[in-house]
């Protein structure tokens, strides 16, 4: 997501070109961390739409000695939470066709491969474990980030991500993506 | 593979990542891994998943050929409620209060202690003034 100072502060004074440059610049990434958090295309285009209104309504409080795009990425993932948190665990999954379809492609043809499948195994995690795996494994934020942008402590994001990497290794051991890992009934 | 007390004990760091572990669960770990094959194999297999995971996350995702016209038409709607009720300058100045506002707080702070201040003062003035002289 490269946006310039320039074009932040376009923003702020309110000029819809501006505007408009803005949302072409940065929708495909706000709207993949969201389609990963929320796992359904439908609702992440709706998400996308609810981000970049708060965005249009609050740039004008940016501050710019912040990161835009930490500050961007952040609505987006507090709209996505919070669009999880009402829906609570009933929405059906993304079909793994439709998600392979929407992801495009890097140069590596066995990078692909290995992504696409460990992609496919993200999507398939409960709505309870997936944010966390996105934002942790993903999207390399720390414990204490996901914990305060999730309302967690921190030791609970560590719980939960145990449990949530123990599954997907399942669920990949399953798919044989992975040679089978040894079956412990442990927590930390 | 055999799995002892000592390996469940370690399972959960097994899948963390370097920044999750304390400095002392890790010596404790590389101790570990040191001498049991089972764990290491299964150290670097959730190593090799995390750095898959990290890499599928470069990836982007194609969004809808709609979602920008209909992103740039919520925010058109958008513009049209606050526009005509907050003209050019008060838009303006809503964005000079919001940049100040720290500062604006500060002032009104002053004032206010300052007002109260000088509202005791009169009183005091006031009712020496009007009180009966003392002997």
């Amino acid at each position: 997501m490269q946006i310039t100072p320039e074009l932040v502060e376009a923003c702020r004074r309110g000029d819809a070109g501006a505007f408009e440059r803005f949302v072409r610049q940065t929708n495909r990434s706000i709207y993949t961390v969201v389609l990963r958090i929320v796992g359904n295309p439908d609702d992440a285009a709706d998400v996308t739409q609810d981000v970049y209104i708060r965005i249009w309504r609050s740039i004008r409080g940016f501050r710019g000695d912040a990161n835009i795009a930490t500050w961007v990425h952040r609505i987006a993932t507090n709209a996505a939470l919070t669009h999880l948190k009402k829906r609570g665990r009933l929405a059906a999954p993304m079909e793994e066709e439709q998600m392979a379809e929407r992801l495009a492609t890097v140069d590596d043809e066995d990078q692909r491969l290995s992504a696409a499948e460990v992609e496919r195994a993200v999507e398939r995690l409960p709505d309870a474990y997936r944010p966390l795996i996105v934002l942790k494994d993903m999207y390399g934020m720390t414990c204490e980030e996901i914990a305060e942008q999730m309302g967690m402590t921190e030791g609970a994001v560590k719980v939960r991500l145990f449990r949530a990497r123990r599954k997907l290794a399942e669920d990949l051991t399953q798919g044989g993506v992975v040679v089978p890992m040894r079956k412990k009934k442990v927590q930390p | 593979m055999n799995t002892t007390e000592a390996c469940r004990d370690f399972t959960p760091y097994l899948m963390a990542a370097p920044d999750e572990v304390d400095d002392l669960a890790a010596a404790r770990l590389a101790e570990h891994i040191g001498t049991c094959t089972a764990c290491r194999a299964e150290s670097a297999q959730y190593s090799r998943l995390r750095d898959s995971l990290s890499l599928a996350g470069a990836r982007e995702a194609e969004p809808p050929a709609d979602l920008v016209p209909a992103v740039l038409a919520r925010a058109t709607r958008e513009r049209r409620h606050v526009i005509p009720m907050l003209p050019v300058p008060q838009v303006e100045l809503a964005r000079v209060i919001q940049d100040n506002r720290e500062v604006i707080a500060q002032v009104a702070g002053v004032a206010i202690v300052a007002a109260g201040a000088a509202w005791a003062l009169w009183r005091g003035v006031r009712a020496y003034r009007t009180a009966p002289a003392r002997g």
